[in-house]
């Protein structure tokens, strides 16, 4: 199914930039977390009860969840997951394909006995596995500086959860990305396109949730499948809401692999 | 072993690879040769299965080119035309991976040709020299030994010492019964290791012929010096092929009156003789409009 020498020398080529981000959001999970206040949140929330409920909603006050993994999932799953991994999989995509395509190289690829289906297949597992360990890195550092700092306070099965979430969510746009990435011969329109979407994605999601009016734009965001607060608080709509964006992610690296081993090659 | 039937390949730029048919036996060295743009590459690329054909279709050992290219490539070694590698591997990195991916089992080959080629595959790719790359193109291309060769423009690059080996290298692999498809815009870079040679212009095969007719048809240039500007004016009068003179320089092109032309040298003060090749690319110009003559 895959090529074993191929995934290796990806995976060589390619560690350093995993590591950068992996450094990245372990710093920044481990920062949110040292952060974290219980008595603060608490009083806040304390606070917030005693006003008319009109009010607090009118003014986006809503009550967060005073435990760690609510603060984990407002503030870093809420916003800088959204961040890092995007670029990491906007970067990633287009190294897996196009970029050899473009520069050439995928001619000697292709001159070993290994079909295009074959040679597409490992870089999308490349891909969908260093997401996987990208995002269970950080949840680990999570877990293990949570247990340091407070211990028994972060749930840590929910946590997991959280984090698979995470994963879910980043096959399905990573998936956009490698789609892309497949689709076109030259590095800029993989870039421009595949990039442009998920940037998108991420715009109209900020757009839609600081303004009321604008809350239906959500709609036209993959990342609106992604929902921290509902997540850990076991909503109804979650299952269907990840089940969602993992066919999403299956139909876009097969439709990918699809196409790229069917189009022609200017290499 | 290699046919290419009625292959067509058309773009929205006009250029492409028009109706297309040939064929190449086992154990036979074919020369493909045109100016660039002319479609060499655009037809290897159909042969490696990059391209999917508008109309026709070629296969090699009887296996369709597109649809069982993983299958074919088993026994094919294929040198592209624009060398670009993975930039951040080193030279014997590279090797090794293309080696893993052919499952090959003996590295024997490929010490070899490192060797003959005078290889050093140490240094990263992205500092190697355009040559140096080259090398290592035809080290990857040659070293699982193939039984089939897809060579495009295999010399450009090479120095001319590093030519002569290349030369050896395809007379070796002739001598071991390898069919050998080469591309070049040189005519003297197949002159000396094709059987036959196909010549595309503009998308079209114009002619296919046998390496020993178009050498027997092959002209000669000479340039003279004369002892003084009367004598070349003189000897211009005698009826042969003058291409240029300036002074008491004349250049001339001798096909099949060479006896006469030493004849006829003797009777003037000639201080220098030099023969200039004009090797295929002479023969062929009937072949190519005179637009594209100066190329």
């Amino acid at each position: 199914m895959i090529s074993l020498p191929l995934l290796r020398a990806t995976a060589k080529n390619n560690y350093i930039i995993w590591s950068i981000f992996a450094f990245i959001l372990a710093l920044y999970v481990s920062i949110i977390i040292s952060m974290f206040d219980p008595d603060t949140l608490r009083s806040m929330n304390a606070y917030l009860e005693t006003l008319p409920p009109q009010l607090v909603t009118a003014m986006h006050f809503e009550s967060t969840d005073p435990s760690l993994l609510g603060f984990l999932a407002a503030y870093f799953y809420g916003f800088l997951i959204l961040l890092f991994p995007l670029a990491y999989s906007i970067i990633m995509a287009d190294r897996m394909i196009a970029k050899y395509v473009d520069n050439g190289s995928m001619a000697f690829l292709l001159s070993t006995p290994n079909s295009r289906i074959k040679i597409a297949l490992t870089q999308a597992v490349f891909l969908l596995s260093s997401l996987l360990l990208l995002i269970g890195f950080v949840a680990l550092i999570g877990i293990v500086v949570s247990q340091a700092l407070f211990p028994n306070e972060l749930d840590i099965p929910r946590f997991i959860t959280l984090n698979l979430g995470a994963v879910l969510l980043y096959s399905a746009l990573s998936g956009i990305g490698f789609f892309t990435s497949c689709l076109f011969n030259e590095s800029k329109y993989s870039l421009a396109w595949g990039g442009g979407i998920l940037v998108a994605f991420l715009l109209i999601q900020m757009l839609a949730s600081t303004d009321e009016q604008l809350s239906n734009l959500k709609y036209l965001s993959l990342i609106t499948l992604f929902d921290p607060n509902e997540i850990i608080a076991g909503g109804g709509n979650v299952q269907s809401a990840l089940l969602a964006l993992g066919s999403i992610a299956l139909v876009l690296y097969s439709s990918g692999v699809y196409i790229f081993s069917k189009k022609d090659l200017h290499i | 072993m290699i046919k290419i039937e009625n292959l067509t390949k058309s773009y929205a730029t006009g250029k492409g690879i028009f109706n297309l048919s040939l064929s190449v036996d086992q154990g036979e060295v074919f020369g493909f040769l045109g100016p660039n743009g002319a479609g060499k590459t655009t037809t290897i690329r159909h042969l490696l299965g990059f391209l999917n054909p508008d109309t026709g279709k070629c296969s090699i050992d009887n296996m369709d080119c597109r649809r069982q290219s993983a299958e074919i490539q088993k026994f094919i070694g294929y040198l592209p035309g624009e060398i670009v590698f993975f930039d951040a591997m080193s030279g014997f990195e590279f090797l090794k991976l293309m080696a893993e991916m052919r499952k090959m089992k003996s590295s024997a080959k490929r010490d070899q040709l490192i060797e003959v080629l005078e290889l050093d595959c140490a240094g990263k790719i992205r500092r190697m020299s355009k040559g140096m790359k080259q090398k290592l193109g035809l080290v990857a291309a040659l070293m699982h030994d193939p039984a089939v060769l897809i060579l495009d423009e295999p010399a450009s690059g090479l120095d001319p010492l590093m030519h002569n080996r290349f030369i050896s290298i395809i007379r070796a692999e002739k001598k071991a019964g390898k069919t050998i498809f080469m591309s070049s815009h040189r005519f003297d870079e197949i002159e000396h290791t094709c059987d036959r040679a196909g010549i595309i212009r503009s998308g079209s095969l114009v002619a296919v012929e046998d390496i020993t007719i178009l050498r027997a048809g092959q002209r000669k240039k000479y340039t003279i010096t004369f002892a003084e500007n009367q004598a070349a004016t003189d000897f211009t009068q005698t009826g042969f092929e003058i291409i240029s003179k300036t002074e008491n320089v004349v250049d001339v092109v001798v096909q099949d009156n060479l006896d006469r032309f030493l004849a006829v040298l003797t009777n003037y003060p000639v201080t220098g003789l030099d023969s200039g090749q004009l090797g295929l690319e002479d023969v062929f110009m009937q072949y190519y409009g005179k637009d594209e003559s100066n190329d």
